[in-house]
């Protein structure tokens, strides 16, 4: 189960919060620590109780990981202190130094031994097991591990590259900047593009404020939970909402007076993702449907002009154009066949609309160039053979690594002395499973010969960059797709599949295929690679094009779209 | 064969049943599937190719009493769409009511709302909407009737359902045998279990604490037992793959539960979406009410997955305690197990790797050679008890037929009777009067006469144009078939096809309504084993290919004769008809040429019968011709549009050229016996008396003693 993604709100009713006046615990020192719970009203208008669930940070998974879990009803509208003790009995956790109502610690796993401990406030309706709050505080056991937080947020906060653009008006002094995102996590895009503008606006000397639902405890501070920012955000202020998943503090954002901006990453249609991870498809779909809320934002940015029209037609649709029906026996039901139909739907329908699309700003996900120059190259084992096909990005469903693995094997059969690597995170476990069945029957000649690479360092991505012959991609949904920007700074000649994004980010560089034909395209990769003449052509109008890419990712763009935001017509 | 089910859009076990066995026989035998919804898409993924016919049925109705309609009216609509074939094999309720034979009727399940489902309604939506919700699967809706006269329609609909006679029943297990047995009364013996793809399945472990279930959604399915046990199971998710009326209840229970973050709805998965899932499932759990047969049950074993799932039904009969487990339909029970897979991995391997084991008995590829054999002894028996030797199949001597013409409406100035100026003009009158040609009377008395006259074949001719067959004609076209079925009379009858400025579609669309709708009956005239088709021939399309190699794909299975408005010769037919016809004949041979000259045209004509590819010799007689009151210029450039009768003259030299020619003829076709306005019918009339039908009559009597073979 996924606890990252595990709050949803019940059908209108405003989500419940409980505010925690602490950032973490610390029991290097001390045997015990103290958090104080403050609760939002509208806690008191559900039937509710309070959980305090510990887990071992490193691995939070029931039952191997569940240290115990204390609750507490919520019967009294005050907030409450939540004692945490640990002894050599385990854990303990008290609620106003009264016991809980009802508790269980796992007789096999006390926790103890754990250097952090990832203490979930949770928030659960009486009735059903539905979780509708849930925060993470990390109670440090150890003081190497404090310190390493420590290390990594004033590394976040001290970030080493300059700004890369400056906006040519004053920013008023009276408004800062609130940055929003669903989950904010290490190698995650989305959460790399909050922390650059964060970065941006801080350079500038313009306040900045990070949130996520979801995100890494360590960073607690530089990031904050949400619903903090229902307690913080003034009239003045700006909020920058990062979308990319269902965002289920949405419908209390837009109810903010704050000036509201929406940056579109695009969302996976979960058509992609159901059999592998059903709830996460259910949250892209759930995502999808939030895109009702366009027209309560000031500003519409999206990272690619095809996720641009996304959002146009979306528009569109909420102004109550009606879709065409998809043609088929039965009607569906489900929220996975809407979202995709959606999606799948957009660009010919935006074509066919009369109305004027609403204006949406497209700027890359990416602010300034990545200065690779500046980062040190990692050793990283590497197969011996000679040519490597390098694929980096997230190993989903929607990427088709089974697609790059038959391209492979028919380019093994042109090259025998060759590998491909596969360099990127993998979240589905469903997915993950189908790969290694891949691997274990249709492509098991060539297990020797693919290679898997997980949470590399920088560096480490930079010796793969370097070492690798070719930039293949076979993904069928992005939203601008960084590693092809990537491998154009590494002047890798790449070859992809051609979605609508992948298209825009090549602007007509690179070689793209409309049909998966392995065959024919391991013989363009073969003539690639042994035609000179042919590579430096690709690389050239690669260059010419990543120029192009950088120009627009100076973030002036977002400058420009602040501007306009803050001061209206008078911007224009 | 014809492979016959309501519908075959969604992969359920009935259709996945059909899809197996077909992909299997296709190379076999020649198969048409029928259908009301048909899914290209998923007979392609299983490989089931264009040899395979598909032909689309009337769909299931909708609205006030569909229900009625869904089970007397619809097989019957289906019965008449359906074409002629060796065997009728047919799937699921109601198709056992089509009466056509032989048939094997695979039920899967008796409706099981007239039986143990008839009290599984919904009570509270009874009790809001005063109605009750009907369902025949797999029809994706629900019929619905008030609820006060739900008993007096199951009641009607099982009076109803009792009338199906198939000839051979075959049950997917011994439990469904039973129940058929009970619901109707005789003994079915046959039991063919369906199989399984083993090789399909991703077999793989799985870690994750996921449940999968696959059924319709239906209340009788009992997916809500499964929520309602998934909440007492921490820490899993439920999987449920499918779509039904239900969905949307379900989802609601789930969410009402706080489940909706581990139950989750999919359906409209590809083939390796479903298996990607199996491979994922820790376990399978599949509870419905008494499942007549249950394929899940046995996929769940090919993807080497414990099955937990309720004790009734007819999958119990194919797993075993070693790759399942089985309980009765109750939450806690279920959840029970549910833990105790989730807490026992290992367990859950060796439970799958057991199933796996067991299941290698149960392959498609047995289960299609089972009914395959039940279907082609079925076969044999009808034929040897119920096929009546066809008395034109071998032939002794020269067969008489004359063109006939069923376009007529009833009373002068209705259709074909002076209706128009341009083409409908008449200048006399049947002896029966203005007849029209659906009329029974009418019907009977012209085959009263063929009787007497000996004619062996009426040849029907049928128009096409871009409206398609003509309406009216299409419609006599069956009362005549229907009227001369019952008669049992000598006379059999055949179609000429007279296609006008029509399109592709049109003639296809002109040849399957022939297929299914005429050729089927008794009475059609078939020639050495093979039904007859004659085809109305200009030469408009002398020469072009591509048409000509689209007419004779559309008229494959036909024995085919030209009526040609032309000449023909052996040395130039190929270049013009590319050998389109097996035989060719004159339409109107004293239209060809004047009359010094008949004797030798006609024999030209008679002599070049091999133009055809069979070298039938096809004499044609006609009485004269007189068309000069039809007001259509296109007339006027005619010659010959008046050759006058003489008193019979003209038609007794034909009869006298006909009966000198060297050798039998196979065929002697006179034309016409009743095309009023050209003037060539020797049916009785006012102007002619019995002159002409005496003259055949004596003609056909001569020709007889004369030719034989």
């Amino acid at each position: 189960m996924d606890q990252m993604m595990a709050v949803k709100p019940a059908a209108d009713m405003p989500l419940p919060y409980v505010l925690v006046d602490q950032q973490r615990l610390d029991l290097t020192a001390s045997d015990s620590g103290e958090l104080k719970l403050s609760f939002a009203p509208s806690v008191w208008d559900s039937e509710l109780y309070l959980v305090i669930d510990l887990y071992a940070a490193a691995n939070p998974v029931h039952p191997g990981g569940h240290v115990g879990w204390w609750k507490w009803p919520l019967e009294i509208k005050a907030d409450i202190a939540v004692k945490v003790v640990k002894s050599a009995a385990g854990f303990e956790v008290t609620f106003d130094d009264t016991v809980p109502q009802e508790s269980w610690k796992n007789p096999d796993f006390s926790g103890l031994d754990e250097p952090v401990i990832a203490l979930h406030v949770v928030l659960r309706p009486v009735i059903s097991e539905a979780v509708r709050f849930d925060d993470i505080i990390h109670v440090y056991n150890r003081k190497s591990a404090l310190e390493e937080s420590e290390a990594r947020r004033n590394a976040l906060d001290n970030p080493h590259a300059a700004a890369p653009s400056v906006p040519w008006y004053v920013w008023p002094r009276q408004s800062m900047v609130h940055l929003v995102s669903t989950n904010v996590f290490e190698f995650d895009a989305v959460g790399n593009f909050a922390l650059s503008v964060h970065r941006l606006l801080r350079a500038n000397g313009v306040a900045s404020q990070l949130y996520a639902g979801n995100f890494d405890p360590t960073l607690r501070e530089t990031i904050r939970h949400t619903c903090e920012l229902f307690e913080s955000a003034a009239e003045d202020d700006l909020i920058f909402v990062n979308f990319s998943i269902f965002e289920p503090w949405l419908p209390r954002v837009v109810e903010l007076q704050s000036k509201k901006i929406l940056y579109f990453h695009n969302i996976t249609p979960p058509r992609f993702l159901q059999v592998y991870d059903a709830e996460y498809a259910a949250h892209c779909a759930d995502g999808i449907a939030q895109l009702k809320y366009l027209d309560q934002f000031d500003a519409l940015m999206a990272n690619s002009t095809s996720s641009a029209r996304v959002l146009q037609q979306s528009a569109t649709k909420a102004r109550g154009k009606k879709v065409a029906p998809e043609p088929g026996y039965a009607p569906s039901h489900g929220p996975f066949e809407e979202a995709s139909r959606m999606l799948a739907k957009v660009v010919t329908e935006f074509e066919s609309q009369a109305e004027t699309p609403l204006e949406v700003t497209a700027s890359p996900p990416v602010i300034g160039a990545k200065d690779w120059s500046a980062i040190a190259a990692e050793p990283i084992q590497l197969p011996p053979q000679e040519t490597l096909l390098l694929y980096v990005g997230r190993i989903a469903p929607h990427k088709r690594i089974e697609d790059l693995f038959a391209l492979f094997d028919r380019y093994s059969m042109l090259n025998p002395d060759s590998a491909l690597l596969v360099v990127g995170g993998a979240r589905f476990d469903g997915y993950l499973g189908f790969l290694r069945y891949l691997l274990g029957n249709e492509f098991a000649h060539l297990q020797q010969h693919i290679h898997f690479y997980d949470g590399v360092s920088d560096g480490q991505l930079k010796t793969l960059y370097e070492r690798g012959s070719v930039f293949v991609t076979m993904s069928e949904h992005e939203g601008f797709c960084v590693p092809v920007v990537e491998a154009m700074a590494f002047d890798k000649p790449i070859f992809a599949y051609a979605d609508e994004a992948v298209l825009e980010t090549l602007g007509r560089s690179g070689r793209v295929f409309y049909a998966k034909d392995f065959a024919a395209i391991a013989a363009e990769i073969d003539a690639a690679l042994s035609n000179p003449w042919i590579k430096e052509l690709l690389l050239t109008g690669q260059r010419q094009r990543m120029l192009e890419i950088h120009a627009q990712a100076s973030g002036r763009a977002i400058w420009s779209v602040l501007e306009k935001v803050l001061y209206g017509a008078r911007a224009v | 064969m014809a492979v016959i089910i309501p519908e075959l859009a969604k992969y359920g076990g009935a259709e996945r049943y059909l899809i197996e066995c077909v992909s299997r026989w296709q190379k076999l035998h020649d198969i048409t599937i029928y259908s009301s919804v048909v899914n290209a898409d998923l007979l392609a993924e299983h490989g089931i190719g264009k040899r395979v016919k598909i032909s689309l049925l009337s769909p299931y109705f909708d609205g006030r009493h569909s229900i009625l309609l869904n089970t007397a009216l619809l097989p019957k609509i289906w019965e008449q769409e359906i074409g002629k074939h060796d065997i009728y094999h047919t799937h699921l309720w109601p198709t056992h009511l089509i009466e056509l034979h032989p048939m094997v009727w695979y039920p899967h399940e008796p409706l099981r709302i007239l039986h143990d489902l008839r009290y599984e309604q919904p009570l509270e939506d009874v009790a809001a909407t005063r109605q009750r919700d009907l369902h025949i699967y797999p029809k994706y809706n629900y019929d619905r009737v008030a609820d006060v006269t739900y008993e007096a329609y199951l009641s009607s609909m099982d009076l109803v359902d009792k009338l199906g006679k198939p000839d051979r029943v075959v049950a997917n297990s011994r439990y469904t045998a039973g129940y058929l047995e009970g619901v109707y009364g005789t003994p079915v013996r046959d039991v063919v279990y369906p199989g399984v793809n083993v090789d399909d399945f991703i077999f793989q472990p799985s870690d994750e604490n996921i449940f999968l279930t696959i059924g319709q959604l239906w209340p009788h399915k009992r997916i809500k037992l499964i929520i309602e046990a998934l909440k007492l199971v921490e820490n899993a998710q439920l999987y449920i793959v499918g779509s039904g009326p239900e969905k949307e209840k379900l989802a609601r229970i789930a969410e009402g539960m706080g489940l909706d973050n581990r139950v989750f709805f999919l359906h409209n998965l590809s083939n390796l979406e479903v298996k990607i899932l199996f491979s994922r499932a820790l376990g399978v759990v599949f509870v419905p009410v008494k499942e007549p047969f249950g394929i899940v049950a046995l996929e769940a074993m090919a993807a080497g997955k414990p099955l937990i799932a309720a004790n009734e039904g007819g999958f119990t009969e194919v797993v075993d305690e070693h790759c399942a487990l089985l309980c009765p339909p109750e939450p806690e029970e279920i959840a029970e197990r549910m833990r105790f897979l989730r807490d026992n991995k290992e367990m859950a391997r060796t439970m799958g790797a057991a199933g796996r084991e067991r299941v290698q008995a149960y392959t498609w590829d047995r289960a299609a050679e089972q009914l395959l054999k039940i279907i082609e002894s079925t076969h044999h028996k009808w034929t040897r008890e119920h096929v009546r030797p066809r008395i034109d199949s071998t032939p002794r001597t020269a067969l008489f037929g004359a063109h006939y013409y069923c376009w007529y409406g009833n009373g002068i100035g209705s259709h074909h009777w002076n209706d128009t100026p341009h083409a409908g003009g008449v200048t006399d009158m049947p002896r029966l009067g203005y007849y029209a040609s659906s009329s029974c009377s009418t019907i009977e008395a012209h085959w009263r006469l063929f009787e007497q006259m000996g004619l062996d074949f009426a040849i029907l001719n049928l128009h096409v144009d871009r409206n398609g067959v003509s309406a009216y004609e299409q419609a006599a076209a069956e009362s005549i078939f229907s009227v001369v079925d019952r008669l049992q009379t000598g006379t059999r009858l055949a179609i000429q096809l007279c296609p006008y400025d029509c399109t592709r579609d049109d003639l296809t669309n002109a040849m399957e309504t022939i297929r299914r709708q005429l050729v089927s009956r008794p009475s059609y005239f078939h020639y050495e084993g093979e039904p007859v088709l004659f085809y109305f021939w200009t030469g408009v399309q002398d020469g072009n290919k591509p048409w000509i190699n689209f007419v004779d794909d559309s008229l494959q299975g036909f024995l085919r004769i030209s009526s040609s408005l032309r000449m023909y010769s052996a040395k130039d037919e190929r270049r013009h008809t590319f050998g389109l016809f097996h035989g060719w004949s004159l339409y109107s041979p004293l239209e060809l040429s004047a009359p010094a000259n008949w004797e030798r045209v006609w024999m030209q004509a008679y002599l070049n019968s091999d133009a055809g590819t069979r070298n039938l010799k096809i004499l044609s007689v006609s009485p004269g011709y007189d068309d000069r009151h039809l007001r259509d210029p296109n007339r006027k450039t005619n010659p010959h549009r008046n050759v006058d009768r003489q008193q019979g003259d003209a038609y007794r030299r034909m009869i006298d050229f006909a009966v000198s020619v060297p050798d039998v003829p196979d065929m002697v076709l006179i034309s016409t016996f009743n095309e009023y306005h050209e003037n060539t019918h020797i049916e009785p009339s006012r102007n002619h008396g019995s002159l002409y039908s005496q003259m055949t009559q004596k003609f056909i009597e001569e020709g007889k003693s004369r030719w034989t073979k």
